[in-house]
C-alpha cells in the first residue's frame, strides 16, 4: 500500500478556491498562497540560493497579473506556477550577471542579524534546510526534477514540458537522483 | 562484435526501479525495498514538512499585489455593472406606485364617466373618447339626431333599437353592421393612443360619422314606352 509523505495539496476544494480567487476573494488567495509559496521557495532555493526570495515575489506578482485569464485544474495550476518561477529565476540570473553584487560571505557574521527567536527557528528547520543542502550537491538536472516531481507535485509529462525534455529523460534523471541521494546519505553517514 | 561502451547497472532492478518511482510520485517505498531507500524517503520528507517562518514572509505583499490587480478591477466592474441595477431598484418603486396610481385613476375616471357621474365637460370628453354615455335630456334629442344619421339604412333587426343606449359605440356599431369609429377601436382605458390628443372626433350633428354607405334606391328603368297610338287620319280602320 502506497502512503503518501507530503501534505495534502488543496485537492477537491481547488476548483472553488481558485474561482473565488479570480472574483477578487483576498481569503482564497491566501489560500493558494500557503498551499503553493512553500514549495515554491524551496524549490528556488535549490536553484537559485541567492535570490529565492525575490524570485518568488517575481513570480507571485506575474501570477497574480494572469489570475483571472488562468483555466485548468490544480495540476495546470502548480505547472504554470513552477514555470513562472523558473522563468523569472532566469530573468533574474541574467541581471545578476550585468551588475555585481557583494556576496553574503563577506559580510561580518556580527553585522548578520540574529535573534533568538531565528535560532530557534533555524533548529526546527534544520531538517528542511539539510534536505535543501543534500539536493544543492546533486548535478542541476536531477536536483530539478526530483523537486518538481515531489515537492511541486507535478506528474513526468508535466516536468518534461517545463524542462523541455522528453518524459524517458526526466525518468531517467529523477531515478539518478536519488539513487545519488542515497549514496550521498549512506556514504556520509548524514542523519537528519 | 561491437562492444557496447555502457553496459546495464548490476544493482538496478526493477522492484528499485518501481521503488524509486513510489518516491517520485510521494509516496513511501515498498516494504521490500532496499533498506537504503529509507534515508531517501525521509529527506524527501522533509522537503515536504510544514512551512516555516522565513517560508511566509511574502504574503502582505502578494495580498497588496492582489488587492491591486485583482480585487480594484472586480470592484470597479461591479460598480459599473450594479449602476443601472441600482437605479431601477431605486425608481422602480416609485415608478411603479405612480404606474398604478395612473391606472387605478383612468379606471375610475373611465367608469365613472360610462356611469355617467363626471362634471359635464369631462363628461363630453369621455363621451367623446372612450363613448360613454352622453348625460342629460338636453343631449337626447341631439344624440337621437346624430343617431338617426349614423344609423344604418338596411333594415335593422331591432327596430325599436335606441341609439346609445348601452354598450361601446364599437359594440353598437359592430351590432348594426357600421363601421367603428376609429376613436372606439382603441381599447377605452387608453385614450391617449389616438393618434393626436385630444382625439379629433366629429362633433356630434355636425359631421357624419362615417358608416356604411346607404344603400340606393334602385333607379327605377325606364319602361319601354308603348308608341302612342295616335289618331290615325286614314279612313281605312274605321
Amino acid at each position: 500500500m502506497l502512503v503518501p509523505i507530503l501534505g495534502a495539496v488543496l485537492g477537491e476544494e481547488f476548483p472553488a478556491v481558485l474561482e473565488a480567487a479570480q472574483r477578487g476573494s483576498e481569503p482564497a488567495f491566501t489560500r493558494l498562497w500557503l498551499d503553493a509559496n512553500p514549495s515554491l521557495v524551496r524549490y528556488l532555493r535549490v536553484i537559485a540560493p541567492e535570490s529565492a526570495e525575490d524570485v518568488a515575489a517575481d513570480t507571485w506578482l506575474q501570477v497574480v497579473r494572469g489570475l483571472r485569464r488562468f483555466r485548468g485544474d490544480e495540476a495546470a495550476w502548480r505547472a504554470w506556477l513552477f514555470t513562472t518561477a523558473r522563468r523569472r529565476m532566469i530573468d533574474a540570473s541574467r541581471r545578476r550577471s550585468r551588475r555585481r553584487e557583494e556576496p553574503l560571505h563577506d559580510v561580518p557574521a556580527e553585522a548578520l542579524p540574529l535573534t533568538a527567536d531565528a535560532a530557534d527557528e533555524a533548529m526546527e528547520r534544520l531538517g528542511t534546510q539539510s534536505a535543501i543542502a543534500l539536493l544543492s550537491r546533486l548535478p542541476r538536472l536531477q536536483a530539478e526534477v526530483i523537486l518538481l516531481r515531489v515537492v511541486a507535485g507535478l506528474d513526468t509529462n508535466a516536468v518534461a514540458r517545463l524542462l523541455g525534455r522528453s518524459p524517458g529523460a526526466i525518468r531517467v534523471a529523477g531515478h539518478r537522483g536519488l539513487r545519488r541521494l542515497a549514496e550521498i546519505l549512506s556514504g556520509a553517514g548524514v542523519t537528519l | 562484435m561491437p562492444k557496447f561502451l555502457w553496459t546495464a547497472r548490476p544493482d538496478a532492478s526493477p522492484a528499485e526501479d518501481a521503488s524509486l518511482a513510489a518516491l517520485l510520485d510521494g509516496n513511501e517505498p515498498p516494504a521490500d525495498a532496499g533498506a537504503g531507500l529509507r534515508p531517501v524517503a525521509d529527506v524527501l520528507a522533509a522537503l515536504g514538512a510544514s512551512p516555516g517562518g522565513d517560508e511566509l514572509t511574502g504574503l502582505p505583499a502578494a495580498q497588496a499585489e492582489f488587492r491591486r490587480h485583482v480585487v480594484a478591477p472586480a470592484q470597479a466592474r461591479q460598480s459599473h455593472r450594479w449602476r443601472p441595477v441600482s437605479l431601477v431598484s431605486r425608481l422602480g418603486l416609485r415608478l411603479g406606485t405612480a404606474t398604478a396610481v395612473v391606472v387605478v385613476g383612468l379606471g375610475g375616471a373611465a367608469a365613472a364617466g360610462y356611469a355617467g357621474a363626471l362634471p359635464t365637460c369631462w363628461q363630453q370628453f369621455a363621451h367623446a373618447t372612450i363613448g360613454a354615455p352622453e348625460r342629460g335630456p338636453a343631449h337626447g334629442a341631439r344624440a337621437a339626431t346624430s343617431s338617426a344619421r349614423s344609423a344604418p339604412r338596411p333594415s335593422s333587426p331591432h327596430p325599436t333599437h335606441q341609439p346609445h343606449s348601452k354598450g361601446s359605440p364599437a359594440r353598437h356599431a359592430s351590432r348594426h353592421h357600421t363601421r367603428t369609429p376609429r376613436h372606439a377601436r382603441v381599447p377605452a382605458v387608453f385614450p391617449f393612443l389616438h393618434r393626436g390628443w385630444p382625439p379629433v372626433t366629429p362633433a356630434a350633428g355636425r359631421w357624419p360619422l362615417p358608416s356604411r354607405p346607404a344603400p340606393t334606391e334602385p333607379v327605377p328603368t325606364p319602361e319601354p314606352t308603348e308608341p302612342v297610338a295616335t289618331p290615325d287620319a286614314s279612313p281605312s280602320n274605321t
